[in-house]
Parts: structure tokens; sequence; C-alpha cells
């Protein structure tokens, strides 16, 4: 190391140099400080002493650069300007002269220097020359530089709302995110608690002390909510807080990120929908395709047998003359009849029950027409009972052949369940927007119990033991009741001892056009 | 000429039950269970007066045998009656149409339209 002509006559600011301590001492002790560049410039500039730190940030060893002027550690058009003379100049009228600014190494590097040039004068106050002292500040710039990319990139972000809260919860900070998603500007939210984000309720509840226990405890507390916007409205958060804590230790605060999933929410409630509505989907076609197995096993299957029956009987009918055959002959078509039309009821119900209501084929009809054919067959059928029927010449929109059935089922059971020595009575009137049809039958009225579940299905009309044996499922009335629906009509009943009993038929004029859906095939 | 009546029909106690109610009345009757055997029946049958069809049977069902058989010369004017439990998808082009049940009383008069017993 090079030994400074003027170190010994350096003097000490504000006292002497403590006497117990060698000369020496000082001259090692910067020469080993190896984060400064600690040197001597001569009064004109040149270098006079190094040290380790100068040869660390410079690059420079003593034997190359003792006796060099001081410019050459400047950039080559600063050096054109006269800036190494003028700060050579300030401090020498000044004492002192300190900026920061590019220097560069040996390798021609640049870095970013704190630089402090003190003029040294002896005991005669002669300027004896220059203390330099340069820092290496590259490293606090980069992670300055850092930092203040770091704040541009956080209060720039959009999607999250990003902020530091203190260790008490007040916000600290904020960015774009937090003003596009809370809808507060920096100024009006900096310093309140991060309360204000929250539903009374959930305030109430203490939950905001319990995220920042939860955060200050694990480090970390993530979760998703409701929080509330500047303007009241609530959105759905996904909420992470996360505890700042410095190099010792100690919690500085918290950050706190939140992104509004209210988007994110829609698009999972929309696929959930969607789901659901393909699982109903699947569901209606698998009801529909057992549906129409199970009518085509009604339809077919089991009417293929008892035709075949049917059909035996008649057979044998033809070739006997024996009473005693005969009449079992007989046992054996009224049962499979019977047995047909129970078949037909429960295709019936299937239909109205899995399918979507029983179908009609409706069509320009004269109601009393239709009325008077059926009494003309059941009178042949029930020559022994009085069938009254009055009628209001009436057309509309119906299915015929379904109202026919209706009629039918209602008169028929006026007759097996009324009084048999008075008449059943038929009477068809027109309303404003409806046509009604009464069928009337004296006697043994409905109980309330029975009434009230009329039209139930396989419901067993038990009050009349004389017709267990003609009696079938219990559809007839749910069917009819059925048929006039799918017409746009309904159906009421009154009863009691003194006015018999009524089943009322009120359809619209005509059948609306939803109901002339295709039937299900059997 | 013998007059055959045809029965196509899966049901093998009904197909049997109509082929004894036809031969009682005195027609000849070849009975066939589903399309393919009764295409396979009908070409050695010297004349078929009427084809009694099903429709929905296993193996050849009655609209493919229906389609076929119209499609082969010689039986382009064969009369086919279908029964069937679904009238509505009868195919189009059928002579007669007829819903299941099918009774004694109907069997024998609309066979009695086509064939001499």
């Amino acid at each position: 190391m090079a030994q400074s002509p003027l170190a010994d006559r350096l003097q000490w600011a504000g006292s002497e140099r403590p006497s117990d301590i060698p000369d020496d001492a000082f001259r090692l002790l910067v020469e080993s400080v190896r984060d400064y560049a600690i040197f001597m410039l001569d009064p004109t500039g040149h270098i006079a002493t190094w040290n380790a730190g100068a040869e660390r940030i410079k690059g420079y060893r003593a034997a190359e650069i003792v006796g060099k002027h001081f410019s050459v550690f400047y950039p080559p058009d600063v050096v054109a300007s006269g800036k190494c003379e003028l700060e050579l100049a300030i401090a020498t009228e000044q004492g002192r002269f300190e900026e920061e600014g590019l220097r560069i190494r040996k390798d021609g590097s640049p870095f970013w220097a704190n630089v402090t040039i003190t003029a040294l004068r002896d005991a005669q106050q002669r300027l004896v020359g220059f203390a330099k002292v340069t820092r290496d500040l590259s490293e606090r710039r980069a992670a300055e530089e850092e930092t203040r990319r770091f704040r541009l990139l956080v209060e720039s972000v959009k999607d999250y709302a990003i902020f530091i809260l203190d260790t008490s919860g007040h916000v600290a900070t904020w960015n774009a995110g937090a003003e596009r998603i809370k809808g507060y500007r920096a100024l009006e939210i900096i310093g309140k608690h991060f309360s204000v984000f929250y539903p009374p309720d959930a305030v109430a509840a203490g939950i905001c002390e319990t995220e920042l226990t939860v955060a200050e405890a694990t480090g970390r507390f993530a979760a998703e909510g409701t929080r509330v916007r500047k303007d009241g409205s609530e959105f759905w958060a996904s909420v992470t807080i996360t505890a700042l804590r410095d190099p010792n230790g100690e919690l500085i605060g918290f950050a706190k990120v939140t992104r509004d999933l209210t988007d994110r929410l829609a698009a999972e409630e929309s696929r959930r929908d969607l789901a659901v509505q393909m699982a109903a989907l699947a569901e209606k076609a698998r009801i529909q395709e057992f549906q129409e197995r199970f009518l085509g096993i009604l339809g077919h299957d089991l009417r293929n047998p008892l035709a075949s029956m049917d059909m035996g009987a008649a057979l044998l009918r033809q070739r006997t003359e024996d009473a005693n055959s005969l009449r079992i002959i007989d046992r054996i078509q009224t049962s499979s009849l019977r047995m047909s039309r129970m078949i037909e009821q429960i295709i019936e119900l299937t239909r109205s029950r899995l399918g979507g209501g029983l179908p009609i084929n409706a069509r320009p009809v004269d109601l009393e027409q239709v009325l008077l054919s059926m009494v003309e067959e059941l009178r042949a059928a029930y020559p022994e009972q009085a069938i009254e029927l009055s009628c209001e010449p009436t057309t509309g929109h119906w299915d015929p052949d379904r109202l026919e059935q209706v009629f039918s089922n209602l008169v028929s059971n006026a007759l097996a369940h009324g009084d048999p020595t008075k008449p059943v009575s038929i009477r068809l009137r027109r309303e404003e927007g409806a046509v009604i049809v009464e069928i009337h039958n004296h006697g043994v009225p409905l109980t309330e119990e029975l009434k009230a579940r009329i039209f139930d299905p396989f419901r067993r009309g038990d009050r009349d033991s004389r017709t267990q044996r003609t009696a079938g499922l219990g559809l007839g009335l749910y069917i009819s009741n059925e048929l006039v629906r799918a017409h746009g009509g309904r159906m009421e009943v009154e009863s009691s001892t003194a006015e018999g009993t009524v089943f009322r038929v009120i359809l619209p004029p005509e059948a609306p056009a939803s109901a002339l859906a295709e039937a299900p095939i059997a | 000429m013998t007059h055959t009546v045809l029965v196509v029909e899966d049901e093998e106690d009904l197909r049997e039950m109509i082929r004894e109610a036809l031969e009682m009345s005195g027609y000849t009757v070849v009975t066939a269970a589903e399309g393919q055997a009764a295409l396979d029946a009908i070409e050695s049958i010297e004349h078929v007066c009427v084809v009694l069809l099903d429709l929905l049977m296993p193996g050849m069902n009655g609209w493919d045998f229906f389609a076929e058989l119209r499609r082969r010369p010689g039986f382009k004017d064969v009369p086919v009656v279908i029964h069937t439990s679904a009238p509505d998808r009868a195919p189009s082009g059928a002579t007669r149409v007829i819903q299941k049940p099918l009774v004694l009383a109907r069997l024998l008069s609309l066979v009695g339209e086509f064939c001499q017993s």
C-alpha cells in the first residue's frame, strides 16, 4: 500500500488526534474498509492513496491507479463538461462536495455511486488535497427500482384489489383494482378500517378480527364470501390476507388481495343450471322410454293373450249347445271383456300420469248428437231404467269420441249407483263462454269422504257392494276428469239426500290447441 | 285353386287360435312367427288371398315385411290386413288396418271379404 505523504499532516476535525492510538492505526483502518472506496487526491485531483474498498468497487489495484487523475472514474462526456474541476472547486470552496451519479469501473462498466469529496487542510489552512469516499449504490438503486416497478405493477392491476392494511386493519395503500372492485378512491378509503368492506352482520360477528388473527397466527387467511361495495351493493369475493413481517419477524401489517368472483359465480351457476337441465332431460327421456315400454306391454303383450282367450271362447260357443258350457263360456268372455277394459284404463292412466296428459283430437262437434247416440246405446243396454235427456242445440270444437267416453262413464255410474226406480237425467245447456252438461241421479248420496277423492285414481266407490262385481279399477272418473281437463274444462260434483247426485262437466266452446298433442304409442 | 290365408303373428297362442278359427271355417292357413319366415313361406304358397299381419314382432317386423312384400313381383296386389295395437303407426298402403284386440266375428268377416272357404 502506498504511503500517503499527507497522512501525517491531517488535521482531525474538532479534536486532537488521540495520543494513545498509533498513527498507523488509522491508515490500517481505512485501508481495510471494503464497503467504501476511500482514497486521497492531491490538490490537482491526482490519486494519492488507495484502499481495499476502492479496489473492490472500481477494479483498479493501487499500483496502477495511484498518480492518475480521478477523472478516469467518470464517463468521458462528463469529463469533457469540466465536472471534475467543478467538484474540486466546490469542495475547495465549501469544504465538501456530495452527489449521487454514474461512475465507471476499470472494465468500463458503469455503476451508481454516492460520492463525497472533502477538502483536506493543514494547520495553516493550506489545501493539501481531498479525501474522496465513494459508495457503490447499484444494489440499493436496483432494489429501489424494483420497488418502484412493483409498486407501479400493483397500482395498475385492475382485476384484483391489492392493498395493505396496518396492523390494526386500517387501509394503508390502494390500487386501481381496489378502486374498480370496491368503488372507493384512494383518498376516501386510506385510513379507514377494512370492516367497511363487509356486510354489517359479518362485522358484528367479529369476522374482521378473526381474519386478522388467523393471518397473524398462521401467516395467511383465505376465504370466499360476500363483500360490500361503496354503493352498498354486495358481491361474491375471494379474499386472501397475508401477514407482512419485517426482517426481525415483527408484524408490520397485512397484504389483502380481493378478487370479484361474481362473473365466475354466474358462470358456475349457469354451468350448474345446464347440468340440472341435462339431468332433467335425461330423466324425461328415461321416463319416456319406460312409458313407451310400459304402454307396449299393456297394449300388446297383455292384450294378445286376452284376445286369444276371447277368440277361443267364441270358437267353443260355436261348437256347443250345452247350457252349462255356454254359461262357462259367458263367464270367460265377460271376464276377458272386463280385463280388456281395465287394460284400456291402465293405458289411459299411464298416458295421463307419465305422458303429457291424455291426447284429444278436437274437431267440430254437434254435442247434442253425441249425447243422443250415447243415450240410445245405454237405453238398449239398460232397458229397464229411464234416461231423460234435455238439450239446447250446441256445437263446438272438441273430441267427440272422448266426450262420449266421459258422458257414457258418468251416465253408467248414475245408472249403476242411483235409485233404479227413478230416472237418470242428462241436461245440456250453454252459458256465457261455457257449455255445461249435468248428469243427475237420485238415491243414496256420496259421503263427504268419497266426494273429496272422487276423481282420484284407484279409488274404490265401496258404498255399494252390489256393484262390486262390475267395478273396475276405480279409474273411470279419474280418466273422465283427465279428459275434461284435456279439453280445457273441469268437473264438479254435488251430492245430497234431498237433491241426489249431480256430476257437472264444464267445457270451453273450443278445446285449447295445446291439448291436440299426439298420443304416445301403445 | 286353393285360397290360403297367411297369418303373421309372433304370439303363439293367438296365432294358433286364429288358425283354429279360420280352419274351422274352411280356410287353408299358413302361419309365420315373424317377417322373414313369412317371406320364405309366401313364395311356396299357390295363391294367397289375404295376409293377416302383426307389426310388433321380434326378427323382421311387420313394417319391413310389408315393404319387402310390395317390392316382390307377384305380391304387389296381395291384400294385407294389419292388426295392431298401434293403428296410427301402420304403414300406408295397407289394404286394411284393424285395432287389436281381434275378436272372432271381426276376423271371420274380414277374411270372408278376401277369401273363399
